[in-house]
């Protein structure tokens, strides 16, 4: 039975003990693969199919072509607002001219403001004047198209990296504070109450919302506010590695880190007991959920789970 | 109604269709000109929105459409190579019907379709190879998968299961 053979081959496929035995050389994990050997004498031609679909699988590249479209929609469609307008110009064209004189003295054009919103992918954007934006899950970014080049000002909710092209002023703005900028690489993360800058290289001029004040950093310096009110000076890592796909933490609040978690697996984050005041260290990545989740939830003896789109934290 | 002819009519449908079944090849043959992955995917991002751009004047039907995305391509990136920038106007005489080229490079796609093209997973729908890609390349479970793909559980499993079945009579008819 065709289906039957099927069954087992998903049923290998999904033991989560598969891939790595696989992935290592069958190395990991492999005393108990030899016992399902043993203990499934007739289906070893199931099992060696499985090997041989997981290769294939893992060359696969449709993830990367489908990330590629999204670009190429998104492209298209802010193109479209404009043909729309194209096309009924004639139509409008007295209305048009009205606004002309409103448009031009304002300075917020609203069509060329451009949005670009990351929701459940991590987005990399290149601006008007050259300049690379990595977007963060879940983040947002607003500026004007047409002043760019000019004036290089943007909004920001959420968290970016950015490496910008030399060149006149650079301003992030965002509701916890304004960075600014010449030419250098910086991340920005604002999110609920927390804002936090960190230079990369080149130097960042950083004004907190709460001070009013501004603090330069120089590359490798990360400033923020451990308790939300007095932002500090200390030291960040090489380069922002949220970028790549990994989450590093030292001694940082738990539910921060939880609620990163949830935003990378698109996760409501729901938590059955109290987790205020205590401290994480470690990692996570956004590639593996079980793993990550074994790694936030294990050292701080935490139960989880998750259910539907619920991740649920609740003590042992 | 063939892929140009619905990209005529202002359907994105359109160029989605002629997308999934001319990328996989066009990533290929763009990194045989120029061996750099990133480069290669550039100029096919300029190229379809390109094409969405002009999609009124544009000559090109489903028959003839892998020789002129390839022509296409390959001149934007002979010319992004000499030049580094280039104008995306200047595509315009790219997307020019040039048939003595067309035929040389013809024999090209074929030799790439008959090592790559044919391989068993291309020959699944793209629901079916996207559902076994975040299943077991990236390690999703049948709940986050029915998220991502709309769909419900069941059919999210069915989905996968109907792909591996599929896939086994590609790799081995006999089996």
């Amino acid at each position: 039975m065709p289906t039957q053979n099927t069954h087992i081959i998903q049923s290998i496929m999904d033991d989560p003990l598969f891939k790595p035995w696989v992935m290592t050389e069958f190395n990991m994990h492999n005393s108990y693969w030899e016992q399902w050997k043993d203990n499934h004498p007739d289906n070893i031609a199931e099992l060696n199919m499985a090997i041989h679909m997981l290769g294939l699988i893992m060359n696969s590249t449709q993830a990367e072509n489908e990330v590629m479209w999204q670009k190429i929609e998104n492209h298209i469609v802010q193109n479209k607002k404009v043909r729309i307008l194209n096309i009924r110009w004639l139509l409008m064209a007295s209305a048009v001219a009205a606004c002309f004189l409103i448009l031009w003295s304002g300075p917020q054009w609203f069509l060329a403001e451009k949005k670009i919103q990351s929701q459940s992918l991590v987005l990399t954007h290149e601006l008007p004047d050259g300049s690379l934006v990595i977007l963060n899950k879940d983040s947002e970014l607003t500026y004007d198209s047409k002043e760019f080049t000019e004036k290089r000002v943007l909004d920001l909710a959420g968290e970016a990296y950015f490496e910008v092209k030399r060149g006149s002023t650079f301003e992030v703005k965002t509701t916890h504070g304004m960075v600014k900028v010449l030419g250098t690489s910086f991340n920005v993360f604002s999110r609920k109450d927390r804002f936090e800058v960190a230079c990369m290289t080149g130097s960042v001029g950083v004004t907190p919302e709460a001070t009013q004040s501004e603090q330069v950093l120089k590359p490798g310096d990360k400033i923020w506010a451990p308790d939300n009110k007095t932002y500090i000076v200390g030291s960040a890592s090489a380069e922002p590695l949220w970028t790549s796909g990994s989450f590093y933490y030292d001694n940082d609040d738990l539910t921060f880190v939880l609620e990163e978690l949830a935003r990378q697996y698109q996760l409501e984050l729901v938590l059955r007991t109290s987790v205020s005041g205590r401290k994480y260290s470690g990692f996570f990545t956004a590639s593996d959920l079980q793993q990550a989740l074994q790694s936030v939830c294990w050292p701080m003896h935490l139960h989880c789970e998750v259910i539907q789109s619920k991740l649920i934290i609740s003590e042992k | 109604m063939d892929s140009w002819q619905l990209l005529k009519a202002d359907k994105q449908e359109g160029l989605r269709q002629i997308y999934d079944r001319n990328i996989q090849l066009m990533l290929h043959y763009g990194i045989k000109i120029v061996p750099d992955k990133d480069k290669v995917e550039d100029a096919i991002h300029d190229l379809f929105v390109y094409i969405w751009d002009k999609r009124q004047s544009v000559r090109c039907t489903q028959h003839e459409e892998q020789g002129y995305l390839c022509l296409s391509l390959k001149r934007a990136l002979v010319r992004k190579q000499k030049n580094k920038e280039f104008p995306l106007e200047s595509v315009a005489m790219l997307m020019t019907t040039d048939n003595a080229e067309i035929d040389m490079i013809k024999d090209e796609i074929q030799k790439i379709q008959s090592t790559q093209m044919n391989s068993a997973l291309n020959q699944l729908t793209s629901r079916q190879k996207e559902a076994l890609e975040l299943r077991y390349q990236q390690g999703m479970d049948y709940e986050q998968i029915s998220r991502k793909m709309n769909m419900n559980y069941q059919s999210c499993r069915n989905l996968v299961f109907r792909a591996l079945s599929e896939l086994r009579l590609l790799i081995k008819p006999t089996l």
